[in-house]
């Protein structure tokens, strides 16, 4: 970056009251003047012309986060069901058995308890970053 | 009752709450949307994907940021989307029909309407990342520090690029100016 570049960066900063620049040469603000008159025609109200209803994108907002609740505690179970399910024959191995009768299906009830809560928390993502 | 207050109780499922919190932010949304997308239509969809997803995404809000700031990011990152689809440029149209009148005298009035106008232009000529931080920038007030904080890139950049808009800025407005001048000389001369 050339002195004139930065100092031109300077003298945007200080229109904008960013922060306060060096001293600047008077080639500088024959430039700060000009982009003043410049900047000035660029201003614009927020033209608050949208026909939008508020109340309907809350309701469909509303509806929305309904269902994706909806579709994550599903999703959930599904899982949760699967866990189960997938980790029978390692049950059976442990317990050395060749069949499983139901009261040690009872025993997989606490180590579902135990992976539930990481199956509902994984995969967090916050929303505003980059996708 | 302040904005935390606002977003606490919209999180508990106060309506009223959500309501208030959306219409305090609502200006500056629609706002900042309208001077990116240069068109009403694409502007109102994507204002109205953002306060969808907001309300949708509300209880992933940390306040680490400003609301406000929050929304902007996401209002960015769904027009970096709409952008891609379109293939790197929004459709432009004519604006002035369609900015609302504010009641003053008629000449004054075509006049305002015509300031807008070139304005908006003059915005759609800026890339679209270039034109966000201008956007941001000049017509919010954000600090630098925010803005590379929205943007996700350094503050370094904010500056480059803010200075890239404003000498593009300055181009336009003195090419524009040159050109009326030319057709005012023709006029006379006539």
């Amino acid at each position: 970056m050339t002195q004139r570049e930065e100092q031109e960066r300077q003298a945007i900063d200080r229109y904008y009251g960013e922060k306060m620049a060096f001293p600047m040469d008077e080639d500088i603000d024959l430039f700060m003047a000009d982009m003043s008159q410049s900047l000035e025609k660029m201003k614009i109200a927020d033209e608050d012309s949208m026909n939008l209803s508020l109340d309907e994108i809350i309701h469909e907002g509303l509806l929305r986060k309904e269902e994706k609740k909806r579709r994550k505690e599903m999703r959930n179970f599904i899982l949760s069901s699967l866990i189960i399910i997938l980790s029978l024959p390692l049950w059976m191995v442990v317990l050395g058995m060749k069949t499983i009768l139901l009261w040690q299906w009872l025993l997989l009830i606490p180590v579902t308890l135990v992976i539930l809560p990481f199956v509902k928390n994984g995969n967090r993502k916050e929303v505003g970053s980059h996708e | 009752m302040d904005e935390r207050d606002w977003i606490q109780q919209a999180k508990q499922g106060d309506r009223k709450a959500l309501q208030q919190l959306l219409s305090a932010q609502y200006p500056i949304l629609s706002g900042y949307v309208m001077k990116m997308a240069g068109k009403r239509d694409l502007a109102q969809d994507i204002v109205q994907d953002t306060l969808l997803k907001a309300i949708e995404n509300l209880d992933r809000y940390r306040h680490e940021a400003k609301f406000s700031t929050w929304l902007i990011q996401i209002a960015t990152n769904r027009m970096k989307d709409e952008w891609r689809k379109q293939q790197n440029s929004f459709p432009t149209e004519e604006l002035e029909e369609r900015i609302p009148d504010h009641g003053k005298e008629p000449e004054e009035e075509v006049m305002r309407k015509l300031e807008i106008q070139e304005a908006m232009e003059i915005l759609q000529i800026l890339p679209l990342e270039k034109r966000s931080v201008f956007i941001l920038k000049h017509y919010y007030g954000y600090k630098y520090e925010e803005i590379a904080g929205m943007l996700s890139c350094p503050i370094g950049t904010v500056r480059s690029r803010l200075h890239y808009c404003v000498k593009k800025i300055m181009e336009e407005v003195e090419r524009r100016g040159s050109n009326d001048t030319k057709r005012r000389a023709g006029k006379a001369s006539h």
